[in-house]
């Protein structure tokens, strides 16, 4: 993976979104798992990374078109019971 | 066999001593943490059929390196995936399956080592072992944190000292395995005394007995980079050993015995035990930040204390690897030819173990001065120091090639061991901190999740210090050409300035070069390379000590019904 920065500010906002990524497919994740879809909710945070890694390769903006596309449409899509994880 | 690894079966009976626990958790640790020693296979592997020296066959170093970040990506992966687990079956189970994967690893890549399956390395080492590491580096904090409800965070530093400690002892382990599992190849003689032909791939023969067999050549420069010194001269390719794939094997079972016993040793206390005569302190405001209840697993992922916690580990990692990267050279390029008297190999093979020590005992004591400094307190400490310390090497980098004395050569070294104990202390204060604001029922589980923060770090951490460092050298060189006479650049590298990106890529033009023939009175660069490196790191940490200071106690509508 090659990805040029030309100054510090660039390098500071990669890991910026970077880091704004992973913690976004983690609450997705947590936000399935509470909406009672288990296993099937690790799937679109699945297909975050993926795309993510496979967009990163080709094109630092890629991944930064489809994390909000893939983000809203989580939002769109989710069942909407939500609910407390009881012992 | 397998229900008497359950955590129902493993609770300590009434009078159990609670500090068994902690040499079990050390164990574990203390095996896993060898990942950080790495680096010692790297110069056998990229000689595995050569022995003396890399043949043509041979893996080079720059497809054996990634096998390190291979194994810490699925320590964060494997850790966050069974973490819930973890907290279903309890400590012994995952501390069991973490021997298996650890060991196994090693024994898989060993098999990849012998067979010359480069694939068969990453997926025993870095797939399988590196969710051992996952597995091994959570099964005891939940545990711990519960035994110790008083001191949790001397109790989890305890632990997690042994990561930073299993390096320093795996040194000593990796060097004399690979020397006694070693067999130099045939040697058939001087390069003077012996034909050799070279085929159109590069690879060069020797004829014996009729035959041609493949040799490679030791010259009087490469003896010194030998594993086991032995005479320059021809050597036959395939006929000796490097140890490596032995050590592996031993290392594997050694490591899986141990890690087996200490899983095996691990104990829960029974459900609503406390220390003697030691209360919970009550809620009230002084103790705010310390929740009774308990936040499930996937609830706590909805929390904003989650992601702040996940900047504070994810950066003050980041941060630590950027000054862990460049220190060593730093210490080498500017101390190194401006103090020479002091700094010498010597002292700077001291100051490389130095940072295992330092970093390791900032697991401990950090982690234990946050039972008293509180969690908040602690990375507010290592957060305000940090940007200080971080924003102040440059300029110590800079007075000490202006005026070489032994003061900033100290101060240096304080600083940078004081950021290696805040790197640790980190590490080591992160699931105290976690069990005060999420409560302790599923510490361990949301542990797990949290060490994606160092995957991430792992990652994109190196990547920026890269890049960083191509910058700052890109700068350097164009500053110094604009001070240079075009006639006597093109004199001296044979060609213009206009060819100067591809002088660079071919190294033919570098900063010392550029320095040879810079007007006198041109200021050296290469001190301040590593400004950017700094400065930037302590900006990540201001946004890691704003997330930290934002940090309140969980929303109670996330806290599981009693």
């Amino acid at each position: 993976m090659s990805i040029s920065f030309t100054n510090a500010t660039e390098v500071f906002i990669f890991i910026l979104l970077c880091s704004t990524y992973v913690c976004s497919c983690l609450w997705v994740y947590g936000d399935a798992t509470t909406r009672d879809l288990g296993h099937k909710g690790a799937i679109l945070p699945l297909i975050f990374i993926i795309a993510a890694a496979l967009f990163l390769t080709m094109n630092l903006s890629w991944p930064l078109i489809v994390w909000p596309i893939g983000f809203i449409a989580w939002f769109m899509l989710r069942p909407t019971a939500t609910h407390v994880i009881d012992e | 066999m397998l229900e008497k690894m359950l955590k129902d079966h493993i609770v300590a009976k009434p009078g159990f001593n609670r500090w068994l626990t902690a040499p079990a958790a050390l164990g574990i640790h203390l095996c896993i943490g060898s990942v950080y020693a790495w680096s010692l296979f790297n110069p056998s592997l990229i000689k595995r059929l050569g022995v003396v020296t890399s043949a043509a066959d041979d893996w080079s170093l720059k497809s054996v390196v990634w096998i390190f970040t291979v194994a810490i990506v699925f320590l964060g992966l494997s850790a966050a995936v069974a973490g819930k687990w973890l907290e279903k079956v309890g400590p012994r189970m995952v501390g069991a399956l973490a021997a298996i994967c650890w060991g196994g690893g090693f024994i898989i890549g060993g098999i990849g080592i012998l067979t010359g399956q480069l694939w068969l390395l990453y997926l025993g080492y870095g797939v399988i072992g590196g969710i051992g590491l996952g597995l091994g580096y959570v099964s005891p904090v939940s545990t711990l944190i519960r035994w110790f409800p008083d001191r949790r965070g001397m109790a989890t530093g305890l632990a997690i000292m042994g990561f930073g400690g299993g390096a320093m002892i795996a040194k000593f382990m990796i060097e004399p395995f690979i020397k006694i599992f070693y067999k130099a190849p045939e040697y058939l003689g001087t390069i003077d005394a012996i034909t050799l032909t070279t085929d159109e791939t590069g690879r060069r023969f020797a004829e014996i007995a009729g035959q041609l067999k493949e040799v490679v050549v030791v010259g009087a420069n490469d003896v010194a980079n030998m594993l086991v010194p032995g005479d320059p001269g021809i050597y036959v390719v395939g006929t000796g050993t490097v140890g490596v794939a032995q050590a592996f094997f031993t290392l594997g079972a050694i490591y899986f015995v141990i890690m087996m016993i200490a899983a095996f040793s691990y104990r829960v206390p029974a459900e609503g035990w406390k220390p003697a005569g030691w209360e919970p302190p009550p809620e009230d405001k002084q103790n705010a930040m310390i929740s009774k209840h308990h936040v499930h697993i996937d609830e706590a992922l909805k929390t904003p204390q989650f992601y702040q916690l996940w900047i504070v580990l994810c950066f003050n990692v980041t941060a630590g690897i950027g000054v862990l990267a460049v220190a060593k050279t730093m210490m080498n390029e500017i101390f190194g030819s401006t103090l020479p008297d002091i700094v010498d190999f010597g002292f700077a093979s001291t100051y490389v173990l130095m940072i295992s020590v330092f970093n390791m005992c900032g697991r401990f004591v950090w982690a234990s001065a946050s039972d008293y400094l509180g969690r908040r307190n602690t990375y507010w400490i290592f957060f305000t120091l940090g940007i200080i310390l971080y924003c102040s090497i440059p300029y110590t980098a800079q007075q000490v090639s202006v005026n070489p004395s032994i003061v900033w050569l100290v101060y240096f070294y304080a600083a940078t061991m004081i950021i290696f104990t805040m790197y640790g202390g980190g590490f080591a204060t992160i699931p105290a901190y976690l069990a005060d604001i999420f409560g302790t029922k599923y510490v361990g589980g949301i542990h797990g999740r949290l060490l994606t923060a160092w995957s991430s770090a792992g990652v994109f951490g190196p990547l920026a210090i890269t890049s960083l460092r191509e910058i700052s050298v890109k700068n350097a060189i164009n500053d110094l050409v604009d001070k240079i006479d075009p006639s006597t650049f093109q004199v001296k590298f044979g060609a213009g300035i206009d060819q100067l990106d591809q002088l660079v890529a071919a190294k033919t033009v570098t900063i010392n070069k550029l320095m040879e023939i810079a007007p006198i009175g041109t200021v050296d660069p290469t001190p301040s390379l590593y400004n950017t490196t700094m400065y930037l790191m302590a900006t990540i940490l201001f946004v890691a000590l704003v997330a930290n200071a934002l940090m309140k106690p969980v929303n109670p509508k996330h806290h599981m019904k009693e």
